[in-house]
């Protein structure tokens, strides 16, 4: 893969990497830290890639290790992401829109805030997203349940359905 | 797919996360610093052409003409791996259910192979009774204890392996209903034979069982001893009872370096705690009891 190719998927995948970025650290600029790196890391490595159309499960892994070390560096921000009352939702001020499923998803704990946003904002697989984070199919199956059963008390607390 | 689910993709398409403008800025800033490493040159060699377009001929004269005018051709080709005995594992229904309390995803999947053969046939119509069986238990489960309990039932497959020689078929099940439960089931097929392969095929003697089950203690108690958290059910470790020898429809397959393993349900030979131990039968261990048809099918 060229240089350009490899620029040329980045882009593509770049709203994936920030969602799955942000789903772990929860802010911008950590978020934009950590795929920088990542995108270094990837390009450096390259060569360990052996099937090109694995692009985007190997270059989202690689942006979800690159999140969890620094969460690892820092654990201060770890201490916050294991309090969920602390672990208030974001306010997003770019986006105009009433962001109902965004909030509700962004007071769950991990790990099923980022299968949540992988399954359902990026449409990837139940494999893909098992291949990301180095769990089973099954038991990203369950994460889901979790999460949809979590998501469903939350939502209709604010009287959504 | 439940409506709650059909809802949450359509808020998620409608919420669409777009990278904010910052952070892509230091996407195409993080781009601009990447180093230009040029491919070499490809040497192209004139030769090279004339070498594909006579391979291609030969290819075509082995594949398409030779099978339609020898009849002896045609069936020695059915027994060369890759073309006679091209396997390929789809799923071909997914029963899917969720509520607050009850959840179900079970993917079922279909072997194709070569059509005079009868072994996908077999494996597909086991596993499509078993699936049908955890469905209709699930849906009566689900009658019977209503909103009162809890209850999930999760089932996946993959090819473990797929060799010239040797196919497996791995289904994982997992239920939970207060506490959870997995287990596995291994379905192989010998390509060479075109026969399902159960673990006592594999052997030459009706007493294999014992000499794995030896193998297999002494495993247990070798990692109990360097390890205090690995507690297996042995005499030794308290338990007043201990597992028998493993059965010849007990599951199996092969790793990555040929050697046979012995994989385990939860709570089969050990505690909840230590999920589904699997044990390695190093080849040496048993090279004088396997059949001589399956000395090399790894190597």
């Amino acid at each position: 893969m060229s240089r350009d190719e490899f620029c040329e998927k980045v882009r593509l995948y770049q709203n994936t990497m920030y969602a799955l970025a942000f789903s772990i650290l929860r802010n911008d600029a950590d978020a934009a830290d950590a795929i920088s790196e990542s995108i270094l890391k990837a390009y450096s490595n390259l060569s360990q890639l052996k099937t090109p159309r694995h692009f985007r499960a190997w270059l989202l892994k690689i942006v979800r290790n690159t999140c969890l070390e620094m969460l690892r560096r820092n654990p201060q921000a770890q201490t916050l992401e294991e309090q969920p009352d602390l672990a208030d939702p974001i306010c997003h001020e770019d986006i105009s829109t009433k962001l109902v499923l965004r909030d509700a998803v962004e007071r769950l704990r991990q790990p099923y805030r980022t299968v949540v946003f992988l399954f359902y904002y990026e449409n990837l697989s139940i494999m893909e997203i098992s291949q990301i984070t180095g769990s089973s199919a099954i038991a990203v199956k369950k994460q889901l349940s979790r999460a949809r059963t979590m998501l469903q008390q939350s939502l209709n607390k604010e009287d959504f359905f | 797919m439940n409506q709650f689910d059909k809802k949450l993709r359509e808020m998620a398409a409608k919420e669409k996360i777009n990278i904010p403008d910052s952070v892509q800025s230091r996407v195409e800033a993080t781009l601009s610093t990447l180093p230009r490493t040029e491919k070499a040159p490809v040497r192209r060699s004139i030769a090279r052409p004339k070498m594909a377009m006579a391979a291609a001929c030969i290819a075509f004269l082995l594949i398409f003409i030779m099978p339609n005018v020898s009849v002896a051709y045609a069936q020695s080709l059915q027994k060369i791996p890759l073309i006679g005995d091209l396997i390929r594992v789809v799923t071909i229904r997914n029963y899917f259910y969720s509520d607050p309390t009850h959840e179900m995803d079970v993917v079922v999947p279909n072997i194709s192979y070569d059509a005079n053969n009868s072994a996908a046939d077999h494996i597909n119509q086991d596993v499509d009774a078993l699936t049908q069986t955890l469905v209709d238990q699930f849906y009566s489960d689900m009658e019977g204890i209503g909103a009162a309990g809890h209850q999930s039932l999760y089932t996946d497959y993959n090819v473990q392996t797929n060799t010239a020689r040797w196919f497996t078929l791995k289904l994982a099940v997992h239920i939970e209903a207060g506490s959870g439960s997995s287990y596995f089931k291994y379905y192989h097929i010998d390509k060479e034979s075109g026969k399902i392969i159960k673990l006592g095929d594999l052997f030459n003697t009706p007493d294999f069982g014992k000499a794995l089950t030896e193998n297999i203690k002494e495993q247990m108690r070798q990692r109990s001893a360097s390890d205090d958290t690995q507690v297996y059910f042995m005499k030794t470790a308290g338990f007043g009872f201990e597992f028998a020898d493993v059965a010849p429809e007990h599951n199996f397959y092969f790793n990555d370096d040929g050697d046979l393993v012995i994989p385990f349900d939860k709570y089969e030979v050990a505690p909840g705690s230590m999920g589904c131990p699997e044990f390695v039968i190093q080849k040496d261990v048993i090279n004088d009891i396997l059949k001589d048809e399956f000395k090399d099918i790894f190597p």
